[in-house]
């Protein structure tokens, strides 16, 4: 079969009407021109020219009525000095660490525990549940769970004899309330994630351990664990990136408040952008963020790169 | 193939005559129907507005008028995108604290070229409020009602606690003790076991009844919540200083007027802040029976009236150690987008929304006191239908004891400092000094 | 643990070597299967935690507003009624929603739910179409400079939304599509990164057999593409298309931004604005509930019919 291919390949090129030389076949370039132009017009226009026009606005005192003037670097001076800002990143940092760092232990003991009781497919389908909502309506439901007065969780605990909670008014709360939201509504997800990768485990080694006499927990920690590394990696990246990014459940939530502590820098990018009418301003705060978040990677990258992957 | 030759034809028949359609809809302001969009946020007020839209469509046959209200929360976001993308309504009704923005970006138009074609006269309003709405010697808007504050009281609450509407027309506050108006809000202030807040053994971890109830942190301006108390305590928002606002936070009078204010909070009279801003709102909680008083404003009347567990009367505020009163009057008034398309029209119904002929006909409905001052009669006679006295409002405007709102640009930056700073003190997580910070900051806005 | 040590020793008997090992094995088995009792009910903790919301969204949305406050730990609904379903599908008079604790304004989620079809389907359409297409020149056809491309369209998935956002409003607006279907569709219309890398991966692994065979009969790359490569790759196709529908269907910010006016609004705006609009401060709940599950039951239809392949794809997805 494939020398025939090859025989009429060679007579082909043989009769083609080719350009010398060119490593291109400029029938299939123009195809594949066309191919990737929606895509590409789509890039340029939605995606490199707004870049360049943010940084643009970021030089401007834009305010969404009128054009703005030139204002040189004072934003990003006034960025410097924005308690708010610093703020805005720290209150983030929380929610990224907590959010991240919840999200994956109970999603890795949820996949533990599907991958060693059951691979039911409805028991997957409800783990997944709450990703398939959006993130307004997680908020909206827990809002009501978690309500002071006449909320289910409050009076559960009032019934145990704990005290009541204001979990979106206490300042000190707030921000982990929203990472616990996320929380659940995310670890379907992950745990779906890290349960594809624990199938990639070999069942012989858990076979030869518990020979060995090992248990469950020893077998987790020298097996499962180190096997499971590069997904865990690409989990942790993924999520850290996403968390950054969170704004759906504060907006219709706390709305940056109590005091500020739920006030993340996406939501006060957009409240100075379209509430305070300070676009140049929030336009130079994007751009901070995009350079944090790019030195957040690189140093993921950096740090799990040392690693090498124990399975091959 | 006929068939499908006939379909063609239908269709390029439907679309050129769409075309044509569209062409003459493209409405111009030369006798075809012209149809205005005016927005509110109160949808109490929803219904009485819509009368006087269809009294306005009467008037004036060729105009047509479309109300729709948006939740506060979502309203001037909703009045921004629609200014910055040329979307906005044609008139809407507008607030003191984004009045000098909106002038400063130049989104509103002023309206004195109507006010002297229709010879409107300025002097039917109450005193100050066509102040509010004036801007370099320019008017923007024609003051449509006066919101005032007072205590709404359950009756009923009141009897058990062997008071009368009486005792509670003149009570005092002061920052030291609280004066007689906080010995009734103790005195009012139940726990779960019975026991009043004035008496031993009162359980303040415990309450079932407040004797006041709390709305919220209030931000920069505390109206209804604190800006009563801090007004009659010889104290103002700001003075210009240079032609520049200077603010006052830092006052000694308005700290002690705050932390006055945040200790009824932990003696257990008040409830927390935690708890006023969670699930259920001031006024349902009012409703239920949680709280016995409530400060609130005169907008409010007709659903708080309306609950059907609960009657109520309405006392005045208490007089401060000014020796006064101090409601807000802050009146609101209809302003024109310049994004309209028909300025005519719009400075048409703006001037209609503010003369008496509307104005009646919101009176009537009884949910707003209109600003014009030959209504309050008529206003008085509306709301008594319904059961409501409203002296104590209106002898608080008579007396003169009222302040307005700073109308200043920026107030959203102001908001910005001022609203994290209250919910930390009044949330317990910050000291009373953190306001000579804040107030700092808020007077660097304007240097 | 103890009663089998009991059972071993206090039997009286000493025992002989091949019975401790079965002692020792009972051990082992009744540990293992403690383990498991106890991770069953962790699993158990996790569905409830997972389930709980949801079956309290619809509990609530059942309820009166004003027996809220006084059953709140009733688990069934609070005064059985369906008028929070038609207050939120604009079946109720205005007084009778003030009447119930809901707003005055005029809600009907017919229309933000056809909204939300309108946006989501034709997001899903056109955006599947063209990373395809894309996707498919990266891995099938040669051409100059291909990998720096990819590469750029990559790096773009790096880049926070945000940063592109604010631009980007301006840039609807400036193009007069502000409140429009065309305004929110248009930025995630014509490509993904997401979507091209995932089919790019598919493609890659498709064999090039019967390409080069339609090749040398003289068929053209259009239809080589869309009579034979994409019948071939329905599967991933179809299912980027459900994982782009169910994120367009649940998208707040950028709707949020450009499309407030009614007509356009999609469900997940009009959550937001809906908690917000009764007149006298506490949301409506019940109505709010309500209108949260009409928002999530199509996303729950749609995973209950074709969930299989949600689950499935979620293993290669994150991890080549």
């Amino acid at each position: 079969m494939s020398t025939t291919h090859s025989r009429i390949k060679r007579s082909e090129r043989l009769s083609a009407p080719r350009p010398a030389r060119s490593a291109f076949n400029r029938r299939e370039t123009r195809a594949a021109l066309l191919f990737v132009a929606p895509a590409a017009i789509g890039f340029i226009a939605f995606f490199v020219v707004p870049a360049i026009r943010g940084v643009g606005f970021s030089f401007t005192s834009y305010d969404l009525f009128s054009a703005g003037s030139f204002v040189g670097f004072d934003n990003y001076a006034r960025l410097v000095t924005d308690s708010v800002f610093w703020n805005a990143l720290w209150v983030t940092l929380q929610y990224v660490v907590v959010n991240v760092g919840l999200q994956t232990v109970v999603a890795l003991l949820i996949a533990v525990l599907m991958h060693r009781l059951t691979k039911s497919m409805v028991v997957r389908g409800l783990i997944l549940g709450p990703y398939l909502i959006a993130s307004v309506v997680a908020a909206l439901v827990w809002l009501w769970i978690l309500d002071y007065q006449i909320g289910i969780f409050n009076n559960l605990l009032d019934f145990i004899g704990l005290d009541r909670q204001s979990f979106f008014g206490n300042p000190h709360l707030a921000i982990f309330t929203v990472a616990l939201i996320n929380v659940w509504k995310s670890m379907g997800y992950t745990a779906l994630l890290l349960f594809a990768g624990l199938q990639t485990i070999p069942k012989e080694l858990y076979e030869a351990s518990s020979i060995d006499g090992a248990g469950e927990w020893k077998s987790f920690w020298r097996i499962t664990l180190p096997l499971l590394r590069p997904v865990l990696i690409v989990v942790l990246v993924i999520s850290v990136i996403g968390s950054f990014q969170i704004f759906d459940t504060i907006a219709v939530t706390t709305k940056g408040g109590p005091v500020n502590s739920t006030r993340v820098i996406y939501y006060y990018i957009y409240d100075l952008a379209f509430n305070r009418y300070e676009f140049g301003y929030a336009s130079a705060m994007a751009l901070a963020l995009f350079a944090i978040l790019a030195i957040v990677t690189f140093i993921q990258l950096r740090v799990t790169r040392a690693r090498d992957n124990d399975l091959a | 193939m006929k068939k499908q030759r006939l379909i063609a034809a239908a269709m390029a028949a439907v679309a050129i005559s769409g075309a044509l359609a569209g062409c003459s809809a493209s409405g111009t302001d030369s006798g075809d129907k012209v149809n205005l969009s005016y927005w509110l946020w109160d949808a109490n007020q929803q219904p009485a507005y819509k009368a006087c839209a269809t009294a306005f469509t009467k008037a004036n046959p060729d105009i047509d008028v479309t109300v729709k209200q948006f939740g506060w929360d979502d309203y001037w976001s909703q009045i921004t995108t629609g200014l910055v993308s040329g979307t906005a309504p044609d008139v809407f009704t507008g607030h003191s604290s984004y009045f000098p923005t909106f002038v400063e970006k130049h989104q509103i138009l002023p309206i004195d070229d109507v006010v002297k074609a229709d010879d409107i006269n300025l002097k039917q309003y109450e005193t100050g409020l066509t102040a509010a709405w004036t801007s370099g010697k320019k008017l923007y808007g024609l003051p449509k009602d006066v919101g005032l504050a007072a205590m709404y009281v359950n009756s009923d609450m009141l009897e058990k606690a062997g008071l009368t509407a009486d005792d509670l027309s003149n009570l005092e506050w002061n920052p030291k003790d609280g004066g007689t108006f906080e010995k009734t809000i103790a005195h009012l202030t139940l726990d779960a076991k019975g026991v009043r807040g004035d008496e031993p053994g009162f359980d303040k971890s415990n309450v079932a009844v407040y004797g006041l109830g709390l709305n919220g942190d209030g931000g920069g301006l505390g109206e209804t919540i604190w800006g009563q108390y801090a007004e009659s305590n010889d104290w103002t928002y700001l003075n210009e200083k240079g032609g520049k606002p200077h603010f006052n936070y830092d006052d000694k009078n308005f700290l002690d007027a705050i932390s006055w204010f945040k200790g009824l909070s932990d003696k257990g009279y008040m409830p927390t802040l935690e708890q006023a801003v969670s699930g259920i709102g001031q006024q349902d909680s009012y409703g239920a029976g949680k709280y016995a008083m409530i400060s609130e404003g005169s907008w409010s009347a007709s659903t708080l009236f309306g609950y059907k567990d609960v009657k109520s009367i309405i006392a005045p505020l208490p007089i401060g150690p000014s020796g006064h009163r101090a409601s807000p009057a802050n009146g609101l008034a209809d302003n024109v987008a310049v994004t309209t398309k028909h300025p005519e029209q719009s400075k048409k119904l703006v001037a209609f929304l503010g003369s008496k002929d509307c104005q009646s006909l919101v009176a009537k409905q009884a949910v707003v006191f209109p600003a014009i001052a030959d209504l309050s009669g008529a206003t008085k006679k509306a709301y008594e239908a319904k059961g409501i006295d409203i002296s104590p409002f209106l002898e608080t405007v008579d007396k003169g004891d009222i302040y307005s709102s700073p109308s200043v640009a920026n107030w959203a930056e102001v908001n910005a400092i001022m609203t994290p700073a209250m919910q930390a003190y009044l949330g317990g997580s910050a000291p009373l000094d953190s306001f000579v910070d804040a107030n700092k900051q808020v007077n660097a806005l304007y240097n | 643990m103890t009663s089998v040590l009991e059972k071993t020793t206090l039997g009286g008997q000493t025992p002989a070597a091949p019975r401790s090992m079965s002692a020792a094995d009972r051990k082992r088995r009744v540990r293992r299967r403690l383990w498991k009792i106890g991770a069953w009910i962790i699993l158990g903790a996790v569905l409830l935690v997972t389930l709980f919301p949801f079956y309290w969204m619809l509990r609530t949305s059942f309820s009166t507003n004003g027996a809220l406050p006084g059953q709140s730990t009733n688990l069934l609904p609070a005064d059985f009624t369906l008028d929070a379903y038609r207050r939120v599908l604009g079946l109720s008079t205005v007084s009778d929603s003030l009447q119930q604790g809901g707003s005055t304004a005029s809600i009907n989620f017919w229309i933000y739910l056809r909204n939300s079809v309108v946006v989501a389907t034709v997001t899903t359409v056109f955006q599947t179409l063209f990373s395809a297409m894309a996707a498919y020149a990266f891995a099938r056809l040669r051409w100059p400079f291909r990998s720096a491309v990819f590469a750029l369209f990559l790096g773009a998935m790096l880049v926070p939304p945000i940063f592109t956002t604010l631009p980007n409003f301006v840039l609807i607006r400036d193009l007069g599509l502000l409140n429009t279907y065309a305004g929110i569709v248009l930025p995630g219309l014509l490509m993904s990164p997401f979507a091209i890398f995932f089919l790019r991966q598919f493609f890659l692994g498709i064999s090039t057999e019967v390409e080069e065979a339609a090749k040398i009969d003289g068929a053209g790359y259009f239809r080589i593409f869309f009579r034979i490569v994409v019948p071939m790759s329905w599967a991933p196709i179809s299912t980027l298309a459900l994982l782009t529908y169910i994120g367009s269907w649940n998208d707040y910010f950028w709707p949020l931004l450009v499309g407030q006016n009614e007509n356009v609004r999609v469900l997940t705006v009009a959550l937001g604005i809906f908690r917000a609009q009764t007149p006298n401060g506490s949301p409506d709940w019940a109505g709010l509930m309500a209108a949260t599950f009409i928002a999530a039951l199509p996303v729950m239809l749609i995973f209950a019919l074709l969930g299989r392949k949600v689950i499935n794809s979620i293993g290669f997805s994150g991890i080549k």
